[in-house]
């Protein structure tokens, strides 16, 4: 019994970039990602034109001469489109896993079997009229044919598509390679092709999951369990509780000065500690990495990394800025063009742990007074209005490029959509 | 945000009992959460419909238009704010103001409706926050 949703975001990066361009509406769209590098998101009339993850420089001559419009990466707008999307899809079911920015799992035992196709055909109008995104919609009995049932719906006008049982999927999956079926993945399909000489996902469906289990491990095994209509990877109806916080990025150029790097540094774990008190998390680790460019053989190669315990659980700005800025000058080695940057908190713990202090005057109800006045100021004037100058001003030097970013349509007063009176 | 400071004698509060939340606009003007947008007008050819250069619209996409409506409608890669009426195959956009005529849609597929605009903020005395 298909009880199971995956609602789906087509093309969701190019989609929220159309929202407002109507001029966009038939050409083809691509977003880039960080730094503008390679290609994360394709409008339909896009995908002949350039394969997915390709760097966009690779490809300069083909955009152009298909007038191809290249954007990067607004996560500000993408973000609370994504929210609105999730909202709409709240009110066809008590029960959904939020799995990534564009999909989401839906549980859908509280509506009659019957009904189940239609209501999902009526949330994806629901959501394409008041949203403005178009989703495809599958339906089945596990998570794995659901997203199965979704890449069908993509190819057809109405968006949804249902498997009833395991075996309404099998001519489908006759046709599938493994690699194309959810969590397999190249590396597994390839071992699955050479030690098995298994292929398509009816082989796979009908493999003895003995052998599979032994020389695959359990989670291929799952997923066999999944193919033929055996739910063995449960909904996930809240985020589990994180193990570690990683911000890395790679610079919009090369840096060379410990100034700009413990700059970045700061930036960075401003951005993850953000994450943590967002969690009600405090951690116990920090620690910084640097590299160069791997690629860039002209130019002397580092790599080095530095990690700082705590005495205490924290997650107070200044000290985890003050503690990254002291990591990044011990790595520092002068006379070397870095390419990125990563900051990792980890050892995280609940937040409750260390609150309920019997003093009025301890340090660290200042500290969370301090903490709370920057997020109501954050929460009230914008991300941005406030912030700690070690972490550098609105653009510098090392930001990442984005020279083709959309406005925030949705989150800046100064970038609302305009309409010609 | 810091609670206020509160007295720590004389009389009691007499109105304690009766507070209720503060008004909030955001409350009072948006209907529909998901599907409501902020828009900027620029332009006077609205002025007559109280819609002037730089003022905020509030767009339901929820709600759909009915004719005589003012909407935020596509058209030829643009939008516009008009007041949109159904013609036999096609649509006028009404303009208000006597300097600019109306636009005459002669296709369904030529024109699409974003949103219906549900409110105008305005400001009366010309200065920009």
């Amino acid at each position: 019994m298909s009880n199971l949703a995956l609602c789906d975001c087509d093309s969701f990066y190019c989609s929220c970039e159309r929202l407002f361009r109507s001029d966009l509406t038939h050409r083809p769209v691509v977003v880039a990602g960080n730094n503008d590098g390679c290609v994360v998101s394709r409008s339909k009339e896009a995908k002949p034109i350039i394969p997915t993850g390709a760097p966009i420089h690779e490809y300069r001559r083909q955009l152009q001469e298909y007038g191809v419009v290249v954007f990067s990466s607004n996560y500000a707008l993408y973000q609370e489109v994504s929210s609105r999307v999730q909202s709409v899809m709240s009110r066809y079911t008590g029960k959904q896993e939020i799995f990534s920015i564009d999909e989401s799992f839906l549980d859908l035992s509280a509506i009659p079997p019957g009904e189940r196709a239609a209501a999902m055909s009526e949330l994806r109008g629901a959501i394409l009229h008041e949203v403005g995104i178009p989703v495809s919609i599958g339906l089945a009995p596990t998570k794995v044919l659901s997203k199965l049932a979704s890449h069908v719906a993509k190819s057809l006008p109405e968006g949804v598509h249902g498997f009833a049982d395991a075996a309404a999927a099998d001519d489908i999956l006759s046709i599938t390679p493994c690699d194309e079926i959810w969590y397999v993945g190249p590396a597994r399909s390839r071992q699955l092709r050479e030690e098995m000489g298994i292929t398509s996902g009816l082989q796979l469906k009908r493999a003895d999951i003995i052998r599979i289990r032994r020389r695959l491990h359990v989670p291929v095994a799952r997923i066999v369990c999944e193919l033929r209509g055996i739910p063995a990877l449960p909904l996930h109806t809240s985020a589990p509780a994180r193990k570690e916080i990683m911000c890395a990025r790679a610079f919009g150029k090369l840096v060379t000065t410990l100034a700009d790097l413990q700059e970045a540094v700061a930036r960075y774990t401003a951005d993850a500690t953000r994450r943590l008190l967002a969690g009600h998390q405090v951690c116990g680790t920090l620690s910084v990495s640097l590299m160069t460019n791997g690629f860039r053989t002209d130019l002397p190669q580092y790599r080095a990394s530095c990690i700082v315990p705590f005495d205490r659980p924290t997650n107070y700005i200044p000290d985890l800025i003050t503690a990254a800025r002291a990591a990044a000058a011990q790595i520092f080695k002068p006379g070397i063009s870095y390419y990125r940057a990563g900051v990792m908190l980890s050892d995280l713990d609940s937040d409750t742990l260390i609150q309920g202090s019997l003093f009025a005057d301890d340090p660290d109800d200042k500290q969370r007074r301090l903490l709370a006045v920057i997020a109501a100021i954050e929460a009230k004037f914008g991300k941005g209005a406030i912030y700690f100058a070690a972490t550098g001003g609105s653009s510098p030097p090392w930001a990442m490029r984005q020279n083709q970013l959309s406005p925030r349509y949705l989150t800046r007063w100064s970038d609302l959509p305009v309409a010609r009176a | 945000m810091p609670e206020p400071t509160k007295p720590t004698t004389g009389f009691p509060n007499p109105a304690t009992d009766h507070a209720e939340r503060n008004l909030n606009l955001h409350q009072y003007a948006v209907r529909h959460e998901e599907a409501t947008f902020f828009w900027r007008a620029r332009g006077e050819a609205m002025r007559e419909a109280g819609i002037t250069d730089g003022d905020l619209l509030i767009v339901d996409r929820f709600v759909d238009a009915r004719p005589g409506d003012v909407v935020v409608v596509a058209v030829a890669g643009e939008f516009l704010v008009r007041r949109w009426r159904r013609e036999a195959d096609g649509a006028l956009l009404y303009t208000e103001h006597p300097d600019y005529p109306p636009l005459v849609i002669s296709s369904e597929t030529d024109y699409q409706i974003w949103g219906t605009v549900i409110w105008v903020l305005h400001n009366p005395n010309r200065r920009r926050r």
